[in-house]
């Protein structure tokens, strides 16, 4: 009983980690208008950088599940994976790892402020303004 | 009476202090409105400041979250510190120290970059410093990128993605016949020159291309093996007027996640003071990744002139558990004797490999501890069994 009730708790402090969901939003004025599976993946690798002229700018959230459960199910990585396809990346094309930030109000004003820019918050994140929500896919 | 007239002028004098005391307090309230004001704009004007550096901060914040990001620049450095018992490329058991990678890339706007990779490299005798990657880049789109400068050539998948880093790879060293144009190898690693590149996503996957032209290898004979030589390109200028072309075109279907396929080729001539020939390679290569499995094959064959073609490849398997993963590769050489191109350089010569080994990632971005054990079947050769150890790293 003691078991059952233990792996309960685990199960009920682990759920909430993983269950973690995230808004893809946008700059409003910026070319990207759904969030396409692929192409969102393809623009979190680097492979794909420009649309209609615009330099894509993707931005990652610093906290780790949110991370993890983004890379995870749009960019088919885990964390570590990701990191490593940047070294490649960095080394062979000499491109810039993309930025990182703590808080859900920076990624938004960074997201406000670039034409290009594309990046995943919590999703009910209060104060979210001038910015367009286009997904998950 | 008197009282009343001295009542009066008590009053009097009251009211007038009165007066002049409200007058006085009147005086000073103006000031401190004033000084209230003035110091409402410096709040205000400190406030505005502080909300520019929040954003200057913010952005600078999110850039240094980033892997290597210094000073506006990346900056890194591949190395790696090697254990091998004797064989045909060491005289005794002993430790090494491999060739030192550093690195810096910049990105200037949206569109420029620029990657410098310096090796330092160690013989018996001396220290080299090798310039070995050195290119500026403009990005128009994604389908036409500009790079002009010392690059890698697009021969295969190997030599594009991993470098002169050996924290990227699982087994200790490439395979022989990619190994660096001063290291024996038999495959134009370097080109100095003209590159254009670019990718396109489609429905049905993502395809690359890459073309380049540039001062080919030139022939420099070798030290240590008389009447050998080794190919060599040259950054200040080209030792005849042929060029060298390279081009590959890759696929990475939708449909099958993990896999990418390539198809490559080049042209370009050698000479020295006896003989002149034109070489030509081409090949193809498979990469694919599923889950924790690995799978990585290039073959490429190897033509001049009326004689019968040469032909090298290999297939390597990896599997990660956990921190650890074991691989095994298989790589030849095959070519005929009177190859006057193999004929000629240092690592011409007839071989097999087969290797096995283990990798354990310390840390998988930073560190990485391998070893193997390679059975090296080299034509007049009798070494045949090595064991080697390597600490790779990158900061």
């Amino acid at each position: 009983m003691r078991f059952v009730i233990f792996s309960l708790l685990l199960l009920f402090l682990h759920a909430p980690a993983y269950a973690q969901d995230f808004v893809i939003i946008v700059n409003p004025e910026g070319p990207l208008v759904d969030a396409d599976a692929q192409v969102v993946r393809h623009i979190y690798l680097g492979e794909k950088r420009f649309i209609a002229g615009v330099k894509l700018e993707p931005v990652n959230m610093s906290n780790f599940t949110l991370q993890e459960n983004f890379l995870i199910r749009i960019v088919g990585m885990d964390s570590k994976e990701y990191r490593l396809h940047w070294i490649k990346k960095v080394f062979q094309e000499g491109l810039s790892f993309p930025p990182s930030f703590a808080a859900a109000s920076e990624i938004v004003r960074f997201v406000r402020e670039r034409k290009g820019a594309i990046a995943y918050i919590p999703k009910g994140e209060s104060g979210i303004t001038g910015v367009k929500v286009i997904g998950p896919p | 009476m008197k009282g009343v007239d001295f009542m009066g002028k008590l009053l009097t004098v009251a009211l007038v202090f009165v007066f002049f005391l409200g007058a006085a307090y009147a005086e000073e309230l103006e000031d401190v409105k004033k000084e209230v004001e003035w110091q409402k704009k410096v709040i205000e004007g400190l406030e505005k400041r502080v909300e520019e550096l929040e954003k200057e901060g913010g952005a600078a914040r999110g850039q240094e979250a980033g892997v290597f990001r210094r000073f506006g620049i990346n900056l890194g450095i591949f190395g790696d510190i090697n254990f091998s018992t004797r064989s045909n490329e060491k005289e005794n058991n002993g430790f090494s120290l491999g060739a030192a990678s550093l690195y810096s890339t910049a990105n200037i706007g949206e569109r420029l970059n620029f990657l410098v990779e310096v090796g330092v490299e160690f013989d018996e005798e001396e220290t080299n410093l090798d310039i070995e990657r050195l290119w500026a880049g403009y990005t128009f789109s994604d389908l036409f990128i500009v790079r002009l400068g010392r690059h890698h050539t697009a021969m295969g998948y190997w030599n594009r993605i991993y470098h002169h880093g050996k924290l990227l790879f699982y087994s200790i060293d490439r395979p022989f016949f990619l190994q660096f144009e001063d290291s024996n190898g038999v495959i134009p690693i370097h080109i100095v020159g003209l590159e254009l590149s670019g990718s396109t996503v489609t429905p049905a996957g993502r395809i690359t291309y890459d073309i380049e032209a540039g001062n080919g290898p030139e022939l420099m004979e070798d030290s240590d093996m008389a009447g050998k030589f080794n190919l060599n390109v040259s950054n200040a200028g080209d030792g005849n007027n042929s060029k060298q072309a390279v081009a590959r075109v890759s696929f990475e279907p939708t449909a099958i996640e993990g896999l990418k396929i390539g198809v490559f080729g080049t042209n370009f001539k050698v000479e020295d003071s006896t003989m002149s020939m034109h070489e030509a390679i081409f090949g193809a290569d498979v990469y694919y990744k599923r889950g924790g499995f690995e799978l990585v094959s290039e073959y490429f064959r190897l033509k001049n002139g009326g004689t019968p073609a040469a032909n090298a490849y290999y297939i390597r398997v990896a599997h990660e558990i956990g921190e650890f993963v074991p691989y095994l590769r298989y790589e030849t050489l095959d070519g005929k004797d009177d190859d006057p191109y193999l004929g000629i350089l240092s690592g011409g010569a007839d071989r097999s490999q087969y290797i096995a080994g283990v990798r354990y990632d310390v840390d998988p971005l930073h560190s990485a501890i391998k070893a193997q054990y390679r059975y090296d079947d080299t034509e007049g050769e009798k070494l045949r069994n090595v064991f080697e150890l390597q600490w790779a790293f990158h900061f």
